[in-house]
């Protein structure tokens, strides 16, 4: 049992990413203020990075593909969050409210 | 049972405990400030577990870009808003609430079992799944990402560029467009 706790395998850091992804669907469904969601959509980013890692280190250690693709999912969050809060800042300019609730004419 | 095993997994569940209770407190807390402070433990413990699988150059990368720049852009939305209304608006616990939860249980459930499931299936898949950490040293593993990135995947970096570029313009341009339409 003990060896089996302190023995960390591929399996516990897919459990751990796994974990954070659900916060961050959580968090993006039931929080309404955009900056918070905006927050969460960068926890899943992030439980995506540790998978990413997890499998580059584990099954793939001479080409580590899964750490050259955990650099482009980087980048990827960091052009996706400056898209996101463009668009926040410039709604907020015309409804000067961060409830998410208040935005609801972007369904149409 | 090595040293260097017991210190590893020490350093792995610590990170693990600290990104969790941290991402759980700052969906719950009602002040956004203090919320993106947890967001940034949470980034940063993500660095330390990078660390200890061994990606140093991705670990590094982590606490560049999520530890210190992204929250810089998180504090400037944040110096936009207005105060009194970031501590008001906080939590839906409607129906939503519920679905959310349920919702992402299901997942939580299904992902684990097909994990669990596909290490019992067969010898192969299993040996995929729990295999040993390899040891890699510095060198190996920064001419690996280099030839990565310049090599192996050079069409990907150069879009990447590319992409970067095109919102870059485009920020500008729709902020520009924005100001021409209210004048």
């Amino acid at each position: 049992m003990i060896n089996n706790i302190f023995n960390i395998s591929l399996y516990h850091y897919l459990i751990l990413s796994l974990t954070i992804f659900c916060i961050g669907v959580v968090g993006v469904i039931i929080v309404k203020n955009i900056i918070k969601i905006l927050i969460c959509i960068e926890f899943m980013l992030t439980a995506v990075n540790i998978n990413f890692i997890a499998f580059g280190a584990y099954n793939d250690s001479i080409a580590l593909n899964g750490f050259v693709f955990a650099i482009f999912y980087t980048a990827i969050g960091a052009v996706e969050l400056a898209i996101g809060l463009i668009i926040f800042y410039l709604m907020y300019k015309e409804k000067k409210s961060i409830d998410i609730d208040k935005y609801k004419e972007l369904k149409n | 049972m090595t040293e260097t095993e017991i210190i590893k997994s020490i350093t792995f569940y610590g990170f693990a405990i600290f990104s969790l209770l941290f991402a759980i407190l700052s969906i719950i807390s009602n002040n956004v400030v203090y919320s993106l402070l947890y967001a940034l433990i949470v980034f940063f413990s993500a660095g330390g577990i990078f660390f200890s699988v061994g990606a140093d150059y991705n670990a590094v990368v982590q606490i560049a870009i999520y530890g210190t720049a992204i929250p810089i852009l998180f504090l400037f939305a944040i110096m936009f808003t207005s105060f009194k209304e970031n501590k008001t608006v906080n939590l839906a616990l409607s129906p939503r609430f519920f679905i959310a939860f349920f919702s992402s249980a299901f997942l939580f459930m299904v992902l684990w079992y097909s994990a669990k499931f596909a290490i019992n299936i067969n010898e192969n898949i299993s040996k995929f799944f729990i295999p040993k950490l390899s040891q890699i040293n510095s060198f190996e593993l920064f001419s690996a990402i280099s030839k990565g990135i310049y090599v192996n995947y050079q069409l990907a970096f150069i879009l990447f560029a590319f992409m970067i570029f095109v919102v870059a313009v485009g920020i500008s341009v729709l902020n520009i467009a924005k100001e021409k339409n209210r004048d």
